[in-house]
Parts: structure tokens; sequence; C-alpha cells
């Protein structure tokens, strides 16, 4: 039987003054190596979502769990260290830091995180050459780019070194908030792919947001964060 | 650690422009701190060095600052005089060691004359133990002979030999010449960064010449003069002089000393203790240098708050740099201490050049301050205030780096790792 990513299970979040919840989802279930395309316009509860799962914010009721480990639990400084270690995470776009090179905006998770440090470093090949590795898969010529600063890199480009970064030190979850937005449709398909082959290789859960559910087709599993998020329809009804 | 240290550089170095601005703005201060500092310390130094080894300064009863100013500074004018006799009497006092005695009332070109004896080069001592030098030519031996200070030599381009007139009274723009009674110079005096160095000297028996055919306050009409060659026969006893500078055998005396001048019978004087009343001049002198450091203090929290803008405009932009940050697993701590770090790294950098800025500066003017001004800068040497005003600037900017830091960190906190621009 497959390992569980992330098991959600009566999750509430409002904010402290409001009785409103944000979001309310009661069961919901991940397997390791899935890759789950979570569709939701915005306003649907997708930013706390992932807020949630990165231990930046927390729950006001329910079990959040991530690789067995119940995330809600943890103090402040072990979420930042479990988000550290085990996930990844590539954003729509400004991606990198801009005053750090293509290698080292790679390399920037091991400077927080020893686990994946020490996967890397296990695996007989130092930091340099696996980020070189993981920029080549990802169809990035590193010596042509290796000493050019960031920002003069494409978008496209950027959006690849984002998730050479995230794939650093194979996390078991990578989380891809709307990676593609800025992307024109070609470039976009041949992200996913790309996406797709490196996390296939490290094993690595993928939980991709985006409002565009064209792109749904390639994924396991098609989830609408409206049918997900009771809160939403709660919010709905107000609403109306 | 050695992250933040090497992010903060890289983050700093990115934005070269604002980072230069703000150092440079933080080093002005610096300079300007440091600078202001030296000064003072340079001008009260080489201020209350300009007389020195003298015991008490002895005039006709007045104001103490106004027997200094006359006596020592040559600026304004002696309100009576001391008569020689009286002198005399003191120069042979069994507790007195030397005497040197001055007498004013003439100048040249608005520069002071200054009657005295061979005394006057023999003790006259300024910063300590440092003596007058000539140099060139000699002391003056015969009565019409003059010693020129050397900015009087330098500004009206005097050398030995060359003959001048002296004026009665001390205004630049003199009405009435000693036209009849032309004096020689004998020698230049070295710089010495005193009055000194602004006076003409000669001696107490060639003021006496001057006004030897004077008659009620008015110089001698035409063909009823003495000439120079005759007053070389006559025997010239000076009547009176300004004041006179006392050196005691014992230190000892000096109080019982002052207070027989002050309540010496046959004549009205006034003696002083000349480092008190240096010290009591430089005090009500002293406001200037509070105002420049007043100043200097606006400067240095003017480039606080410019660092305080510098890091404030950007944090808008490095939202999204915090959040990639956060989502790497740092912690909120770490986008604090970023900033923080920045700050500190801002401050260190600009007391750094600050402080090469001043010390090339002073380095390159100590020479025209020293030789134009007398002004000796101490340049190698880091005072209890050089240190006191680094570690102010230091955790001044450390704290104002407090206010970026914390609303970045709250910024983080509430942005999540999803920043919404």
């Amino acid at each position: 039987m497959k390992k569980i990513a992330i098991t959600i299970t009566d999750l509430k979040f409002s904010w402290q003054q409001s009785d409103l919840n944000l979001l309310n989802i009661s069961s919901f279930e991940v397997l390791c190596g899935e890759k789950i395309f979570l569709c939701g316009p915005s306003g649907s509860g997708k930013s706390t979502l992932l807020n949630l799962i990165g231990g930046v914010l927390n729950p006001s009721s329910g079990q959040l769990k991530l690789l067995g480990q119940n995330i809600v639990e943890l103090d402040t400084s072990a979420k930042d260290q479990f988000r550290g270690d085990c996930l990844g995470f590539i954003f729509q776009m400004f991606n990198l830091i801009p005053y750090l090179s293509v290698v080292e905006n790679v390399t920037l998770p091991c400077q927080f995180s020893d686990v994946k440090k020490n996967k890397i470093l296990n695996s007989g090949s130092s930091l340099e050459e696996e980020a070189e590795r993981l920029l080549m898969q990802l169809k990035i010529d590193v010596q042509k780019v290796k000493n050019r600063p960031v920002t003069e890199l494409s978008v496209g480009q950027q959006q690849r070194v984002a998730t050479a970064r995230a794939l650093m030190g194979k996390p078991e979850i990578i989380i891809a908030d709307e990676p593609t937005s800025a992307l024109d449709a070609s470039t976009r398909n041949a992200f996913i792919d790309l996406l797709f082959s490196e996390c296939e290789k490290s094993n690595s859960t993928v939980i991709f947001v985006s409002h565009d559910a064209e792109l749904g087709k390639k994924f396991d599993r098609f989830v609408q964060l409206k049918e997900l998020n009771q809160a939403f329809f709660n919010k709905g009804n107000i609403n109306v | 650690m050695f992250k933040i240290i090497s992010l903060s550089k890289k983050s700093l170095f990115n934005r070269k422009f604002t980072t230069c601005l703000t150092i440079f703005s933080i080093a002005l201060s610096v300079v300007l701190l440091l600078g202001i500092e030296r000064i003072k310390n340079g001008t009260r130094k080489s201020f209350e060095s300009t007389i020195s080894q003298v015991d008490l300064i002895v005039g006709a009863r007045s104001g103490p600052v106004n027997l200094l100013l006359y006596s020592v500074f040559r600026i304004g004018d002696a309100t009576n005089n001391v008569s020689y006799d009286t002198f005399k009497e003191f120069d042979s006092h069994e507790e007195v060691e030397w005497t040197i005695p001055i007498s004013l009332g003439d100048s040249h070109k608005g520069f002071r004359v200054l009657g005295t004896n061979l005394n006057y080069f023999k003790y006259y001592q300024f910063s300590g133990d440092q003596r007058l030098n000539l140099r060139e030519g000699r002391e003056f031996q015969k009565i019409f002979e003059v010693v020129i200070g050397a900015d009087v030599a330098r500004q009206l381009s005097y050398k030995v030999g060359d003959q001048i007139t002296l004026s009665h009274g001390t205004s630049r723009v003199a009405f009435q010449d000693h036209k009849d009674k032309p004096f020689y110079i004998v020698g230049i005096l070295k710089k010495t960064g005193t009055p000194v160095d602004g006076s003409l000297h000669v001696s107490l028996e060639a003021i006496e010449a001057l006004h030897i055919d004077w008659k009620e306050g008015a110089p001698p009409r035409p063909g009823e003069g003495i000439t120079p060659n005759q007053m070389l026969a006559v025997k010239l006893k000076p009547k009176a002089i300004t004041a006179f500078f006392v050196r005691l055998k014992s230190k000892v005396g000096i109080f019982r000393m002052q207070r027989e001048v002050n309540e010496y019978e046959k004549e009205a004087m006034t003696a002083i203790l000349p480092g008190v009343s240096l010290q009591q001049l430089w005090k009500t002198l002293g406001l200037v240098e509070k105002v420049l450091q007043v100043v200097s203090f606006f400067v240095f929290a003017v480039s606080l708050v410019s660092m305080l803008i510098a890091l404030l405009t950007t944090l808008n932009e490095r939202r999204r740099e915090m959040s990639i940050f956060r989502s790497v697993g740092a912690r909120p701590r770490f986008i604090f201490s970023i900033l923080v770090f920045e700050s500190g790294l801002l401050a260190l950098l600009g007391i750094l050049f600050g402080t090469l800025a001043l010390y090339l500066g002073l380095y390159i003017t100590q020479p025209i301050l020293e030789d134009q001004l007398g002004l000796t800068v101490g340049l190698f040497a880091f005072t209890m205030t050089d240190i006191f005003y680094f570690i102010t600037i230091f955790i001044g900017a450390i704290s104002m780096g407090f206010i970026p830091a914390w609303s970045a960190y709250r910024k983080s906190l509430s942005d999540g790792l999803i920043v919404r621009l």
C-alpha cells in the first residue's frame, strides 16, 4: 500500500476575530507520489490552504498530517523546520532572490535545511553539482546563465530555476501555486512535463494549484477546491 | 549566522546606489562628529597653550579677561599703565625668578607692536616648553631694531634688513605714523601658532623713543622733533609699561604673590593666573563648539533617518523575497535579523569609511592647519569620545534597523507564503 502524504481531517480555519470559517475541509487525502490538480478561483481559500500546509497559519481546529506528522501540534519553529525539510514551493512569479546567482538560488533550501543538504551530500554530489544537474534536467543552459543576474532570465527560465530550487534535496511534497500563469501555452505544457518527470524521479507528491482547469487533464487527480471547502458554500449562501 | 552575513552583504550590494548613499551619509556624520571633536580639542589645546610657564600676569587694575586679552592675545587696549618703577620693584622681588615686561599701544599695518626686553626671547614659552626661535636674523639690540613674528613677515612679505614705520595707536588705518623714526627688521621669528606670530617686537626703550618728543599727546611739529641720531645719544629710561609676566621661584607663593600685587598700595594693579583665566575665556568661547557639536548630531540624526528611509522603501518590493525565504524554511526571526544586520553593516561601513576619510582629510590638511592656524590636530590616537561616538552611531543605526526589521517581520507573518502584491 502506498504511503499517505497529506491527510486532512475536519480542518477549520477562521481569523481570530470572526466566527466565519474561511476554510472547512472535513476530509482530504493525498497519496505519496500523487499529482493533484487543485482548481480554485481566487477567494476559494486557496492561499489559506497553502499557508496551512506550509505551517505559517494555524488552523482553528482539526488535523493536518503531513507524512504522518500532525503539524498542527508542532511549535512555530518546528513547523518552519518541517517546511524547510519536507516541502518545496514554486510560486506564481518573481520566484527568485534577485541578488543571488542562479546556482545560489537553487541551493538556497540547503542553507535552511540540513535534511535536504545531507540527502544531496550523501548521494555523492556537491550542492552545486546537484543544482547544475537539476537545472540541466530542466533544460537550462547552466554555463550560459550561471553568472548572469537572475533578473535577466526570461519568465519561463525563472520558473524552471524555481522548480529546480523546489526539487533540491528531493522533498516529499512539492507545492506549486499557479506556476504557469505567467507562461504562454506552449511553454506551459513543456513546463508541466518537465516538472512531472523530475517529480517522478524523486517520487515527490505534487500539489498543483491553478484556476486554469484546462491544465488539469495531465494530473492523477482533479480536485475542485470549491467542492472540498465547505466553508466556500456557506460563504456563498451568505452572500446570496 | 554566516548565511545572514553573506545574504545581507549580497542584498546590500544588489542595491548599490542607495547603499552607497546611506554609507556616505553615515560616513559624513562620522567625519563631522569626529572632525569637530578633533578641531575642538586642537583649538583648545593651542588656545590654552598660548602662553605657558608664566605664573602671574600683572597689569593695571581691570577685569582678568580684559588683562588676559590685551596682554596675551593683543586684543583690545589696556585701561591704564603700570609704572616702570613698580615693575622694577617686582622684578627684583626675592620670590621672582624672571619677568617679561610688555608695552603695547603702537601698531604697524594692523599688527601690534610690543615693547619688551630680551627676557622675552629668553623666557617666553608656549605649548608647554616651546621657546621662541628666530627663523632669520637676530634679536634686537639697538633702539630702532625690530623682530617680527612669522605672520607679519609672510603677510607683508618682509625680510631682514627692510625698513618700516610704526604707527601710533592700534587701529588698522593709522592716522599718526612715527615717520620720523624708521625701524629696521633684524630678525624674524619662527611660526608659533600664538599671537606672537602677529606681533612686532621692539625694545622698551624704542617705545619710549617713539614718544619722547611728543607733547601733550601730540607728535612734535616739523623741525622740533629729536632725530634718531640724537636719540641714540640720549639715555632712554622707560616710564611705564602695559603689563608684565611673572615667573616665581616656587609655585607655592603664587597666591600670596597675587594678593601682594592686588593689595599693592602705590598703584592699583591686578594679577591673574593665566591658566585659570584662559580656561574661563575658553568657556565663554565654548558656545561655538557646542553649536558645531549640535549641528553634527543633527547630521547624524539625518543620516540615520536616511538609512531608515532607504531600508523602508525597499521593504515592499522585498516582501516576496521574504516569503521565498520563509518557504524554504526560514523562521520569522531570520527575516528580522537579516534587516537588523543590514543596518548594522551599513553603520559599520559608514563608520569605517568616515574614519578613513577623516584621517585622509586630516593627513592632507594637517600641515596647512598647523602652518596657517598653528593648530595641532591629533592624527592617530582615538580618544574615548571617538569610541563613544562610534558606539553611539552603531547602536543608533542598529536600533533604527529595528523599525524596518519589525515591519518586515510583521509583514512576513501576515503575508505567509503567498504574497499578493
